[in-house]
């Protein structure tokens, strides 16, 4: 046996004593190196009057970009530190909604579609008004905010919490609507 | 859920993952106008048949057809009407949901129970109703009904209407 880091061994006649110098390492939910609360993906934090962050999460197994940012200066919710998202707010309600926008693929038809340069890929994103599915595009609130125009103190209301699963069904000539599971 | 060795959630095979693996409109295998779905991953369209009138339009089945049957993805929910063997004006016809037994099939049995005594609008031949009954779900033989066609002798015929259904 040897001794190792926070443990240390003392030998006698007696036997062999193994003494734990340091208490083991617990799990921090608050992640502060990266400013993160990883309470679960897709939740809205480090929420001020300008920006946010979302904990990364994944839909079909697909990691999320920022909405916008898709092939043009990649954005990923796994970066570190965080990236910042601007928050798009309604100048008279004072909300704002942040949605997971997921579209398919127009050549393969794949959904969400997997490449991550083109727009449709999975983002992240703040929107100043509520949001309709288009064939193109699949949108699920991910939160919904507040801002006091006075103190800006930003309220935020989560409702996805985990990351998802989404299907996308189409009959017709409706538009498509899109079908959601946690996982 | 398995189903034929595929896993709800598997991203590698076509058709849906999650709540609309057990879902599907109900094809009109009686229309010549193909294809009646295309499928891709987690991406199905289904471009034409009955949808349901209340609700979200998808009947249940515990088939999982498009998980099943990549190959030929229209093997699914259907109704089909058709004449044959005699000599027209009076044709033999049945109407039938394919691929139903007694017991089980592609549609659960609690779906079946509400499209029973629903009305049944077709085309052709001289067109006409019947009332759609529990015989319409058991195969081989399924509902019959008495046609008068005209001459010569018609092929499929559409299927116009199905009460508490929507065509599209």
């Amino acid at each position: 046996m040897q001794p190792g880091t926070g443990y240390t061994f003392k030998a006698s006649s007696k036997g062999v004593t193994l003494n734990i110098d340091q208490a083991p390492l617990t799990w921090d939910l608050a992640d502060t190196q990266n400013s993160y609360d990883f309470s679960h993906p897709y939740k809205v934090v480090n929420a001020n009057s300008a920006t946010f962050n979302v904990v990364p999460g994944m839909v079909n197994n697909l990691p999320t970009l920022v909405d916008g940012t898709q092939g043009v200066s990649p954005d990923w919710l796994t970066d570190s530190p965080p990236p910042d998202i601007d928050w798009n707010w309604d100048a008279t309600t004072n909300k704002s909604y942040v949605y997971l926008a997921v579209g398919k693929n127009s050549t393969t038809q794949a959904f969400p579609n997997p490449v991550s340069t083109l727009s449709t890929y999975p983002g992240v994103g703040s929107w100043d008004h509520l949001v309709t599915d288009t064939d193109d595009f699949g949108y699920i609130m991910l939160a919904e905010a507040t801002i006091d125009p006075t103190t800006s103190i930003v309220v935020v209301s989560q409702y996805v919490t985990g990351s998802i699963w989404a299907d996308r069904l189409k009959t017709g000539t409706d538009t498509a609507r899109y079908y959601y599971a946690r996982v | 859920m398995a189903n034929d060795g595929k896993v709800i959630g598997d991203v590698s095979h076509f058709g849906p993952s999650t709540w609309g693996a057990l879902r599907s409109v109900i094809y009109n295998l009686s229309s010549p106008v193909i294809p009646y779905v295309e499928a891709y991953p987690h991406n199905v369209h289904f471009i034409h048949g009955f949808k349901t009138t209340e609700g979200n339009g998808f009947i249940r089945t515990d088939y999982g057809p498009l998980l099943g049957n990549a190959s030929t993805p229209y093997y699914g929910p259907n109704f089909n009407i058709y004449a044959s063997g005699l000599v027209p004006p009076l044709l033999h016809a049945e109407f039938g949901s394919e691929y139903q037994t007694s017991s089980s099939g592609m549609i659960v049995a609690e779906d079946r129970a509400q499209l029973v005594g629903e009305t049944v609008t077709y085309s052709g031949g001289g067109g006409g109703t019947i009332t759609m009954t529990a015989q319409a779900f058991i195969y081989p033989h399924y509902q019959m009904f008495s046609w008068t066609a005209p001459s010569p002798a018609p092929g499929p015929e559409p299927i116009t209407s199905i009460g508490k259904l929507t065509a599209f």
